[in-house]
């Protein structure tokens, strides 16, 4: 399926509305002719496990369970208590998983499993972004992520795999998608790279347009009426969120896109659709705006250039219960020990230049670097993910986490911290590096991602009647955060997975691999 | 919180003895040199039976006088009934006519420009002072007796103003704002897409000469923090305020600043008794703008290649803001270009189009401007919706000091504009108002939008822009009657500033720069041949 030739003709002020549904019912029918993966492992809707003797952590944040038995018919929780309490129906398969601990499937809030930049990526890849997003999707699973959101990517290939998964035609974790940052012109444009639109290639245009399909940066042109409309387009095609540009993508100068009275009308027609509204927000006067027009979650709230975060913030994410998906893995851990030193030698570097002494003063630009290589922008960027923390914002687990370009095409190795699975993991353990308590972390990692789907109704914690989606892990996490890494098994909706068979088609291989390899694994 | 850098010496530190003395050199010329005399008139002034375009839009007054004294108008009326005093310096206005002087709302005489200009900067910053003494005169010597410069140079262009002030130099009434505040400089993103990153030395000394701390770091500020950082900007001493509504790019062109933030500035300008504008490319960046209880708008009728609203132009003129229209740009030699070339990408468009693959959103954008959604042809409409819904309209042109060309100084310029003049200083203006004809106003309308419009776009209607008793004595003489053609503003025979007489011709006293291609780069080679 070629993704990014397929372009619908958008046309400002004119609603495309019947052409674009002949294309998805078109891409609906083409799902339906195809033939079905054959069912792996997956049970039939009446199987039962019993998993026994497990400490449950149940994600609420209270006191673990001891010797506990859990019972999963089918997708769902049925039972959960003390073994002395819990009967295990007879024929059900059962787990002895005696010493070990059993936490709901994480959930990461924030992820971009498709490519989003690296043109050769683009270029070599643009008719199997399927394949890699499996992947992405897959590695996450392998490390116990469940469910994952996608805030921004290639739309199509993301929704095929998101229902390819959800029809149990491939392992995968739950897909959450939103495919545009609704306002951005893609990923070769203004907004999100400071590109203008004359200096573009005809291939950029084309993936600019597998980005946007049609909620690009002409919103901005719009008033809220039109908007209305074109908000309705978009979310007819059939994404699971909406995220939009408070602010442009660049840190500095970071302007707003949209006036309040368009960024309600947004939030609304997407809140009509049932849907979560979140938003990428730069500025303290953008986030701001983008809070009273009701968002229910903003990405990365610490990154606000280079100000420390207000009170007045804080007191409003926390008093409208704004959830925070933070970027805990960028802020902790090795990284943050690489941030230390690099802040180090950057301060060393500006002390030996300036002492040679330049006749004329420093100019504003000047200062502004120095204060971002020596670290600000990162002393400045923790101190407001510990606020975040401390005011008692709903904070969850959002990374980042990237699949980025392909490894043939990598100079270095991908770094660890957001390298999808991996980096959520990183990021959980961040949060106890940030000032959480471990079983505070993984109601961040858990309850908290369930809240920033609006589903935790459905998953999110264990309890009975819920999704089954759970880990189990060798040592005690509450013991010591770093035993989320002890990942014995996984379960998505009542199918255990191995998390060694995962990914189960890589196309991606080694980092670095040479240009005329030619190996194409899988196929 | 600002970062006050103290940007205009820094650019002399490394500059050698040669150049200094350039710089000595330019200043005391137009100090000392000035061969036109430098006080008011001591004497009365009587212009004696001419017709009166008083600038109010009524009916003109045939066979008048009007009398000067010192620096205002003591007497207009019928010449039967105004007395000329003994030792009266009486000019016959037999078959002439007199208007107020004209106003520019949207001028900008300095180097504040980047990206091809860069040469033309680098050359002639230390020349500044007499660069903008140069356009304003230019402006002066086409009738355009106050100018409002809407972006430049704040410290330049005060010294010129203060010296015309003082009577040591000729020149129009000036206005200056200085930077548009919480944009970045010439060479910055909020201006012109250029990133940080990619600026050498020079550019970022450039860009603190021209923000003097108001760039950017504005709109990452609280409102506290803002307050401050307003005040400190006000206290370099600007004539008014204006702020970027929006990005200055017109599409996609996102909001620059907050509400609440908009009416801190807005607040703190008012405060000081000063006007605030500003430029805003999208619908709803301007009626940010306008709820914000700002006093005027430049150039309202580009509004992010979108039509404006019903609702936005009922805001205009229910509130009074005034609109500085554009109008030497949609109209004239410049349309009609724009027209032969809309023609023409039209034909083009109109072949068959081959490709399999189906076009890209950007190339329909790109078709769509290049032909029948042109921007242009929406500005126009607009321009002329706004003024036949009665908004305040004024005279703003974005005169630059040579026109809007690539490079900037004469010198630098390969080519010469092919279109007559229609930014340069002086003749933008006048093909401004007789733009603002060819888009619905009559001629009497034109004028009063030349003048005392412009006077109200100051806030100072009680001191100039209508030929009235007690004020200013700010007039043209013309020879032709720009009632029946518009175009007689050409016709122009004297000025006269603050009651002092000006012959258009000496004007500029004293360029700095040359004529087009006639100076150019040359390191002897010539000699060689």
């Amino acid at each position: 399926m070629n993704y990014i030739l397929f372009i619908p003709k958008i046309r400002l002020d004119q609603v495309l509305r019947p052409r674009l549904a002949s294309w998805v019912f078109l891409l609906l029918g083409f799902q339906f002719l195809s033939a079905p993966y054959p069912a792996s492992s997956a049970q039939d809707a009446e199987a039962v496990t019993a998993i026994v003797g497990a400490t449950v952590i149940d994600g609420n944040g209270g006191e673990p369970l001891t010797n506990a038995t859990v019972v999963v018919r089918g997708k769902r929780i049925v039972a959960v208590g003390p073994s002395s309490a819990v009967d295990v129906p007879s024929g059900a398969q059962i787990i002895d998983a005696t010493g070990k601990y059993l936490t709901p499937g994480f959930i990461d809030t924030n992820v971009h499993i498709s490519p989003l930049s690296g043109e050769m990526t683009f270029a070599r890849y643009w008719d199997r972004l399927d394949d890699v997003i499996l992947q992405g999707a897959q590695e996450h699973l392998k490390y116990g992520i469940t469910t994952v959101r996608d805030s921004y990517g290639v739309l199509e290939p993301l929704l095929e795999i998101r229902d390819k998964i959800a029809r149990g035609e491939v392992i995968g974790p739950r897909l959450y998608v939103a495919g545009n940052i609704v306002g951005w012109g893609g990923t070769y444009s203004e907004t999100f790279r400071g590109i203008p639109e004359s200096e573009l290639t005809f291939f950029q245009e084309q993936i600019n347009d597998a980005f946007t399909h049609g909620s690009g940066e002409d919103w901005m042109n719009m008033t809220p009426e039109e908007l209305r409309v074109a908000v309705r387009s978009y979310l007819d095609l059939g994404v699971d969120f909406i995220k939009y540009g408070g602010t442009t993508h660049a840190g500095y100068p970071a302007l707003i896109p949209f006036s309040l009275e368009a960024q309600k009308v947004i939030v609304e027609e997407t809140h009509n659709r049932g849907l979560v509204a979140e938003t990428h927000s730069a500025t303290l006067e953008g986030l701001r705006l983008s809070i009273l027009a009701g968002i229910d979650l903003v990405q990365h709230p610490r990154s606000l250039g280079m100000s420390p975060i207000t009170d007045e913030l804080l007191e409003l994410l926390v008093d409208n219960k704004v959830i925070c998906s933070g970027l805990q893995n960028t802020l902790t851990g090795k990284v943050w020990e690489k941030h230390l030193r690099d802040q180090a030698a950057a301060l060393r570097r500006q002390f030996l230049r300036d002492i040679e002494g330049r006749q004329a003063p420093k100019t504003t630009a000047e200062i502004r670097r120095d204060r971002q290589e020596a670290g600000i922008v990162v002393e400045v960027k923790r101190p407001n993910a510990e606020r975040l923390i401390d005011a008692g914002c709903i904070v969850s687990v959002g990374t980042d986490n990237l699949v980025g370009q392909a490894p043939e095409f990598r100079r270095e190795q991908k770094p660890e911290h957001q390298d999808p699975g991996i980096g959520t993991i990183i990021a959980i353990e961040g949060l106890v590096e940030l000032g959480m308590t471990p079983s505070e972390a993984i109601v961040a990692a858990t309850k908290h991602g369930a809240m920033a789907c609006k589903a935790l109704d459905e998953f999110g914690t264990v309890e009975v009647g819920k999704l089954a989606d759970l880990n189990l892990l060798t040592a005690n996490p509450l013991a010591d955060i770093a035993n989320v890494r002890k990942l014995e098994w996984t379960m998505k909706e009542g199918e255990l997975i191995d998390p060694n068979t995962l990914p189960t088609d890589p196309i991606w291989s080694e980092w670095g691999v040479a240009m005329d390899a030619g190996k194409t694994p899988g196929r | 919180m600002s970062n006050r850098v103290a940007s205009e010496p820094m650019l002399f530190g490394h500059t050698n003895r040669f150049q200094w003395m350039v710089c000595i050199a330019g200043m005391a010329a137009f100090i000392i040199g000035m061969p036109s005399g430098t006080a008011a008139q001591q004497e009365p002034i009587a212009i004696v039976g001419a017709t009166i375009i008083d600038g109010n839009g009524g009916p003109p007054l045939l066979d008048g006088t009007i009398l000067i004294e010192g620096e205002r108008i003591s007497a207009v009326g019928p010449r039967s009934s105004v007395g000329v005093p003994d030792g009266t310096r009486v000019i016959d206005g037999a078959g002439k006519y007199v208007t107020p002087g004209f106003i520019d709302t949207n001028v900008h005489m300095s180097l504040a420009f980047g990206r091809s200009w860069t040469d033309t900067n680098a050359r002639y910053w230390p020349q500044h002072d007499a660069l903008v003494l140069q356009g304003v005169q230019q402006q002066l010597k086409y009738g355009i007796t106050t100018i409002r410069d809407s972006y430049g140079a704040l410290l330049p262009m005060k010294r010129v103003k203060e010296a015309i002030e003082r009577g040591e130099v000729l020149g129009p009434r000036m206005y200056v704002a200085g930077n548009i505040v919480g944009w970045g400089g010439p060479y910055s993103e909020t201006f012109s897409g250029i990133p940080e990153s990619e600026l050498s030395l020079f550019e970022e000394q450039l860009n603190d000469s021209i923000t003097l701390g108001s760039g950017e770091e504005w709109i990452h500020m609280t409102p506290e923090n803002l307050r401050t950082a307003v005040n400190e900007y006000l206290d370099f001493g600007p004539d008014f305020i204006k702020y970027g509504g929006t990005h200055h790019r017109s599409s996609p062109s996102p909001i620059m600043f907050s509400p609440r933030a908009q009416r801190v500035i807005i607040e703190e300008t008012h405060k000081r008794g000063l006007v605030v504008e500003t430029h805003a490319t999208s619908l709803e960046g301007l009626r940010l703008t306008i709820e914000a209880g700002l006093d005027l708008i430049q150039h309202p009728e580009v509004v992010g290649y979108r039509d404006i609203t019903d609702e936005l132009v009922k805001m205009i003129v229910d509130r009074g803001v005034v609109c500085s229209l554009l109008p030497n740009r949609w109209t004239g030699e410049e349309w009609q270009l724009h027209l032969k070339q809309k023609r023409e990408d039209l034909e083009e468009q109109a072949k068959p189009f081959r490709r399999a693959i189906p076009k890209t959103s950007a190339e329909i954008r790109r078709e769509q401007e290049e032909g029948d959604q042109s921007p242009k042809d929406s500005y126009r409409r607009n321009a002329e919706k706004l003024i036949r819904e009665g908004c305040i309209v004024s005279v703003g042109t974005d005169n630059l000091l040579w026109g809007l060309r690539a490079g900037g100084a004469p010198e630098f310029q390969r080519e010469r504009d092919p279109v007559q003049h229609h930014q340069e200083p002086g003749i933008g203006t006048i093909i401004g108002i007789e733009g603002l004809v060819e888009l619905g106003m009559t001629a009497s309308e034109a004028i009063v939008a030349a003048t005392k419009n412009g006077a109200i776009a100051s806030k100072a209607l009680d001191e100039y822009g209508t030929l009235e008793v007690g004020k200013m004595a700010d007039l043209l003489i013309l020879r032709a009657d720009p009632l029946a053609d518009i175009t007689n503003i050409r016709s122009l025979e004297l000025v006269i500033r603050e009651g002092q007489i000006i012959d258009p011709d000496i004007l500029p006293t004293n360029p700095v720069t040359e004529a087009w291609g006639v100076a150019r780069f040359n390191d002897g080679s010539d000699e060689l041949q």
